[in-house]
């Protein structure tokens, strides 16, 4: 494995988790040097044409790339080249390179080259390393442009080779976002860190990467066998028996650690008295779904839509809320997906509805309360949502409802986005689910009447708790008083289990209540048997699950439903549970 | 600024798209730096962390509402 000088060991920053073993593929680039070139003044309009040409085709490679990283990692992870498009629309930038050039007559690529140095030069005096992790951007762009200008091939190629420890000075988000990673094993770098955009990138790619090591892109040289371990930050060149050891133990250790999550991700939830309990995971981002999966989901209780919109300044196109609902119902095929129409208002709203202040935004317009005033909002949305229906088994939930007119009127809108996309001719499914959220005092003591008019009833237990008991859970000085246990939110919760059992109906829970052990119980208890919590929670509320008997949950929830304070309902549930609560070990 | 990493990349690069939007000029400001809110360069360079302070001034027809988006996204946390 390695001749008999002793291996070279490395440490740097871990920027990528995993570890792994291959061939050191040595990355030379830098930015080029450019000649201090001045042209004729006749010339001038024509390096204009070519610097705005140049500019031009960086832009349609950027989208193109941000549109396969978007397909392939996520939205999320395709926002990282939206730094570099604006640049390329920066006045600073364009204007300061065509000033270069008419007033100074330079040539397109040294004034750009220039132009780039000064603003460089202006970022360096700041030695804030968040904006030292952008001129890695400013240098991925940079390259773009001169290498259209200067006609110079990419630097990049690795060749045919397969195992490939890319090893470089510094690696751009460029380039880690086109990896192919079948070829390439493992990243090590002399410059960059954990928060460097193409970091983020190898992260969400599963490429092993360690950052900031002394030297190591002289210190190896191609050929030489490597190892990265992403989690330690450590990197050994030509590793001799002892660190080959050290290697397979760490890679056996990370494997086992994985198998067990996988193994008990297999296991169904099902109590020791052989009742069968639904744990499905909750979704901000459509990129999250793998994960969910491969931690066990039975399916997503609560997708949130608000990513689509917060934050942005045009409405969300139905073709990429499509894409979004689509990816998931795919990662899911056969599994229920409950995707919840925008929840807007109270401290989210976006900009472009540019919503007039509220004196007491919570109990204002929010949820399904917008929708009067929104309908192409909305009836873009059911007209996507429609239309992932055709990929999996998508349902559609309602926030905040209080009323059975207010679902009356969401299916109204269903139907007009039905009936447009069959005269379409767009494929959907005709028997789409509709359920309503059970958010308010309001909501639960009506849920025999509103059970009438859905198929589902999803109780939101973040909001029923803060409208039932008054207190904003994002305060701080009454976070003592935001109490999931007080006897009135459990009276709440078991009237909707009983409406949901005698309609027929499904009744879930999403909120932060079922990630907590005692939390949980208490909704299995009352009859609300089917749970979703945020994907790292399922596997700890799986194994609760495993570990207790229905019956002893049931009648611990009934003694806790007598109880007259929450301290008393924490006594009951701690009485009646201790021993499954320490065997799980929370 | 209220979000954890501050003003990183993506949320300049959402500052910047939202205030190309607007007709009004829009400066930035942080302690003595003062920026063009248009332009990512500027924006990127107040490198505003968590808990720090900014200064938003616009001039033009939809200055206020410019303002008023513009303070919104940044106190809203860019939805982190």
């Amino acid at each position: 494995m390695s001749d008999a000088s002793p291996p070279t060991v490395l440490e740097g920053f871990p920027a990528a988790e995993g570890i792994a073993r291959g061939t050191v593929r040595r990355i030379e680039w830098s930015i080029p040097e450019v000649a201090h070139t001045v042209v004729q003044a006749a010339s001038v309009d024509r390096e204009l044409g070519r610097f705005r040409a140049a500019l031009t085709n960086a832009r349609r490679e950027l989208e193109v790339l941000k549109s396969e990283t978007e397909a392939r990692l996520g939205p999320v992870e395709a926002r990282i080249f939206d730094p570099q498009i604006l640049m390329l629309d920066d006045p600073d930038v364009v204007g300061g390179t065509e000033r270069y050039i008419g007033a100074n007559r330079l040539a397109a690529a040294r004034a750009f080259h220039w132009r780039m140095l000064e603003l460089k030069e202006r970022w360096s005096q700041t030695d804030h390393p968040m904006v030292l992790d952008r001129l890695n951007d400013l240098a991925d762009l940079q390259l773009r442009v001169l290498n259209r200008l200067l006609a110079l091939p990419e630097p990049w190629d690795l060749g045919p080779a397969t195992g490939v420890v890319v090893v470089a000075r510094d690696l751009t988000p460029s380039f880690v976002a086109a990896l192919d990673t079948d070829r390439v094993v493992a990243l090590a770098t002399d410059e960059g860190t954990r928060t460097s955009h193409w970091a983020i990138l190898a992260r969400s790619l599963q490429i092993p990467a360690v950052a900031g090591l002394d030297r190591v892109s002289s210190k190896a040289r191609d050929g030489q066998v490597m190892v990265v371990d992403g989690r330690s930050g450590r990197v050994v060149i030509d590793p001799d028996a002892r660190e080959a050891e050290r290697f397979e133990s760490r890679r056996s250790a990370i494997l086992g650690w994985r198998r067990e999550i996988a193994a008990i991700a297999r296991e169904d939830a099902v109590t020791l008295d052989r009742t069968r309990v639904v744990l499905r995971a909750n979704l901000d981002l459509p990129g999250e779904a793998r994960q969910a999966r491969e931690h066990g989901a039975d399916g997503i209780g609560l997708f949130r839509t608000e990513f689509l919109v917060v934050g942005r300044n045009t409405a969300p196109g139905e073709e990429e809320q499509y894409r979004a609902y689509r990816h998931v119902a795919e990662t899911f095929a056969g599994r229920p997906v409950l995707i919840r129409t925008f929840d807007l208002g109270g401290d989210k709203f976006p900009v472009f509805l540019r919503a007039p202040a509220e004196e007491n935004p919570l109990l204002g317009r929010r949820g399904v309360r917008v929708l009067p005033d929104e309908t192409t909002l909305f009836l873009t949305q059911l007209r996507a949502m429609l239309r992932a229906t055709a990929h999996g088994d998508v349902r559609i939930m309602v926030p905040l409802v209080n009323t059975p007119e207010e679902i009356t009127s969401v299916r109204g809108l269903l139907h007009t986005a039905a009936d447009q996309l069959s005269r379409e001719g767009v494929a959907f499914s005709e028997q789409v689910k509709l359920g309503a959220m059970i958010e308010t005092p309001a909501a639960a003591l009506q849920a025999r009447q509103l059970a009438e008019h859905v198929d589902f009833l999803s109780i939101g237990t973040n909001d029923l708790v803060q409208y039932t008991l008054a207190v904003d859970r994002t305060s701080t000085r009454l976070a003592h008083l935001f109490d999931e246990l007080h006897p009135a939110v459990l009276g709440q919760i078991s009237m909707v289990a009983d409406a949901g059992r005698e309609a027929g109906v499904e009744v879930n829970a999403c909120g932060e209540m079922a990630a907590r052990p005692l939390g949980a119980l208490l909704l299995l208890g009352l009859g609300v048997e089917v749970l979703s919590v945020a994907w790292p929670s399922l596997l700890e509320i799986k194994r609760l699950v495993r570990r207790c008997r229905m019956s002893a949950v049931r009648a611990a929830a009934s003694a806790a439903l007598k109880a007259s304070a929450s301290c008393d309902v924490r006594r009951r549930l701690n009485e009646a549970l201790g021993e499954v609560l320490i065997r799980s070990g929370t | 600024m209220p979000n954890r990493l501050g003003m990183h990349a993506r949320p300049c690069a959402e500052f910047v798209k939202l205030a190309g939007g607007f007709s009004s000029s829009i400066l930035v400001a942080r302690n003595e730096m003062r920026v063009n809110g248009k332009s990512i360069m500027g924006v990127l360079m107040l490198a505003a962390e968590k808990g720090s302070s900014l200064t938003i001034t616009a001039d033009g027809r939809d200055a206020e509402e410019a303002v008023a988006a513009l303070a919104n996204l940044v106190r809203g946390g860019f939805d982190e």
